[in-house]
């Protein structure tokens, strides 16, 4: 039960936060709205970090950097700035659907690279995502 | 165009940290541990990049409401991914990743009670999300998919 809250606090979370990006990026633009938003990020992760895993974090190796390097890159500079950028241009109720088709990208690189194959719901999901992706931008 | 064309790209790009993040999570550090670090060096590369942009929205001053609001948007989407490691810790993944998956129905619930000054919804909107985000638990759910033989095919 804790489980299924703590997801559905983690949605919320998620979910909000597009929905406050959006008021805040009437105001600023997507960069610099983007940097804000990590600054704060930052703090509360950081803390949280050093809090519970201080022990963790002296014992990181050298090639850890590496790997927060690609990850780091992925995530902020390209995922979040892009994601800002489309809830500037978009509104949260057109881009959040799409952005939350990420799981499909997963599938296939899953797929493609990572030797799995393709299932009933894969085949399922993939044609539900495109025709919800579809309908929003059909409009006009 | 350049809406849907970023709204992609942003999908595309956390499709693919979905892939290098269990490695990185599983072999390198913990999950808030690597969270914390990579947002760190994120941040860096961004500012360096875009540091003229950057440096003329600060002399232009933008409005206090916007800095206020991206703030709390960033310390939502830090309330989301703590959570995340916190049902995880709790819950397997096969249950946490389709409930967390619906977050964009949660978006487009809150526009509809928040933003409808600011953003119209249509019906094709919400239908859309509701189709993706099922989609979306759909292939979340597929890797415990045990498969089927039908007419010599796998499915």
């Amino acid at each position: 039960m804790l489980g299924v809250l703590f997801s559905l606090a983690a949605a919320a979370g998620f979910g909000g936060s597009a929905v406050l990006a959006r008021i805040g990026l009437q105001y600023v633009r997507p960069v610099t709205g983007t940097l804000i938003s990590l600054i704060v990020g930052i703090i509360i992760t950081t803390i949280l970090a050093f809090v519970f895993h201080y022990d963790d974090i002296r014992g990181l190796a050298a090639i850890a950097f590496a790997w927060f390097l690609i990850v780091g890159i992925l995530n902020y500079p390209l995922g979040r700035l892009l994601n800002y950028t489309s809830v500037s241009k978009l509104g949260v109720s057109k881009s959040a659907p799409v952005v939350g088709a990420s799981p499909l990208f997963a599938a296939v690189a899953a797929v493609t690279f990572g030797g799995e194959t393709m299932n009933l719901p894969l085949i399922v999901g993939t044609i539900a995502i495109i025709g919800g992706i579809g309908l929003i931008m059909g409009q006009k | 165009m350049l809406g849907y064309a970023a709204a992609i790209g942003a999908a595309a790009c956390y499709g693919t940290l979905a892939v290098l993040g269990k490695k990185v999570v599983t072999d390198i550090a913990p999950p808030l541990v690597a969270t914390a670090f990579s947002m760190v060096i994120g941040t860096i590369i961004l500012a360096a990049i875009f540091q003229q942009q950057i440096r003329q929205d600060l002399i232009i001053r933008p409005a206090l409401k916007g800095w206020i609001f991206v703030s709390l948007a960033g310390g939502s989407a830090t309330w989301g991914v703590t959570f995340w490691y916190l049902a995880l810790n709790q819950a397997p993944a096969v249950l946490v990743a389709p409930i967390a998956s619906i977050h964009p129905v949660f978006s487009v619930l809150i526009t509809l009670v928040f933003l409808r000054k600011t953003e119209h919804v249509s019906m094709k909107t919400v239908l859309g999300a509701v189709l993706v985000t099922f989609g979306v638990v759909i292939i979340t759910l597929s890797s415990k998919w045990p498969g089927y033989n039908v007419f010599g095919i796998n499915i």
